[in-house]
């Protein structure tokens, strides 16, 4: 298959999915629609990574650097998320005045 | 075709070696934009945890239907900026300068269209911070989204102004014979960063206008 056949197909099938993904938001909602609407994304990103940014052709030294950044999304988003998502709010005990 | 980019630095063995390089530098860059973005996604998860629904009632203000033009926009654009990759890489040059036209014209497009939605919610009031007067969404969760969305697309659309401005210059040079199938690193890396900013919006637009 040559490359510009290849890119065709990829370009419709981000098409599809971005049809799939804005036909969803119209019967899903809250936060189905958006892991629904994450996870359709998740599958073109790696679509547009792997094939039109070429990563399929790339060596062990530039696919690791972008697996690094996003290793670094997940870890940085993760604990923020982590950490605001389980504040608690303490109940301190009266100040005794002496 | 000949030009700057036909030489070989001295410290690379060929063309290929300093175009390897050259793209492992890219993608050094591009690491460092997703970490930039990062920060961005998280501001918006944390808020949106925070108030769920005042964001799922803010997003149904979206202009649903300009954003996902633009993301029909955005992907056909990445479609011709790597056949436009392809066709340097065969020494197709006519191909080359069509397949880059459209990729700018394309460009112009979504920056066009985000500036007519930008005018929209100017006149309802959903300007950021301190200027929100948007009657729809009076709530304090309703003024972060919009805080948010204008932060987010605005650096995305900053992002397409500087993209738009490369693939000119890229024209230009292909115009005039810079590139050739062993020589056009350049052309690959504006490619990269290109489709960098289409993931972005790929991410954008399930947040800002589908997710409600």
């Amino acid at each position: 298959m040559s490359t510009t056949v290849r890119g065709a197909l990829v370009w419709v099938a981000l098409l599809v999915l971005a049809s799939a993904s804005w036909a969803l938001a119209g019967v899903v909602h809250g936060h189905a629609a958006l892991a629904c609407g994450l996870g359709i994304a998740a599958a073109k990103g790696a679509l547009v990574a792997w094939f039109y940014m070429h990563l399929s052709e790339e060596g062990l030294s530039i696919r690791i650097t972008f697996v690094a950044a996003l290793a670094f999304l997940v870890i940085l988003g993760g604990l923020t998320l982590a950490d605001v998502t389980t504040l608690a709010t303490p109940e301190l005990p009266a100040v005794v005045q002496p | 075709m000949t030009g700057p980019e036909a030489n070989v630095e001295v410290q690379y063995a060929d063309h290929a070696h300093q175009s390897h390089a050259s793209r492992l530098g890219m993608w050094v860059f591009i690491g460092s934009e997703v970490l930039f973005f990062t920060v961005l996604f998280t501001i918006f998860a944390w808020f949106r945890t925070r108030y769920t629904a005042d964001f799922s009632e803010a997003a149904r203000h979206a202009k649903v239907v300009i954003g996902s033009a633009n993301t029909f926009v955005l992907l056909t654009s990445s479609f011709s900026m790597a056949t436009a990759v392809d066709a340097v890489r065969r020494g197709r040059r006519s191909l080359l300068l069509v397949t880059l036209g459209v990729t700018l014209l394309l460009g112009l497009a979504f920056l066009g269209l985000k500036l007519y939605e930008y005018s929209l919610h100017i006149d309802e009031g959903a300007l950021p911070g301190a200027t929100y007067r948007f009657a729809e969404a009076p709530t304090r969760g309703g003024l972060l989204f919009f805080t948010l969305y204008w932060v987010a697309t605005g650096f995305h659309a900053l992002h397409m102004v500087i993209g738009v401005g490369l693939v000119a210059w890229l024209i230009v040079r292909a115009a005039r014979g810079a590139y050739s199938p062993e020589s056009h690193a350049t052309i690959e890396n504006v490619g990269i960063y290109w489709h960098f900013v289409d993931l972005v919006w790929i991410f954008l637009w399930p947040l800002f206008y589908l997710a409600h």
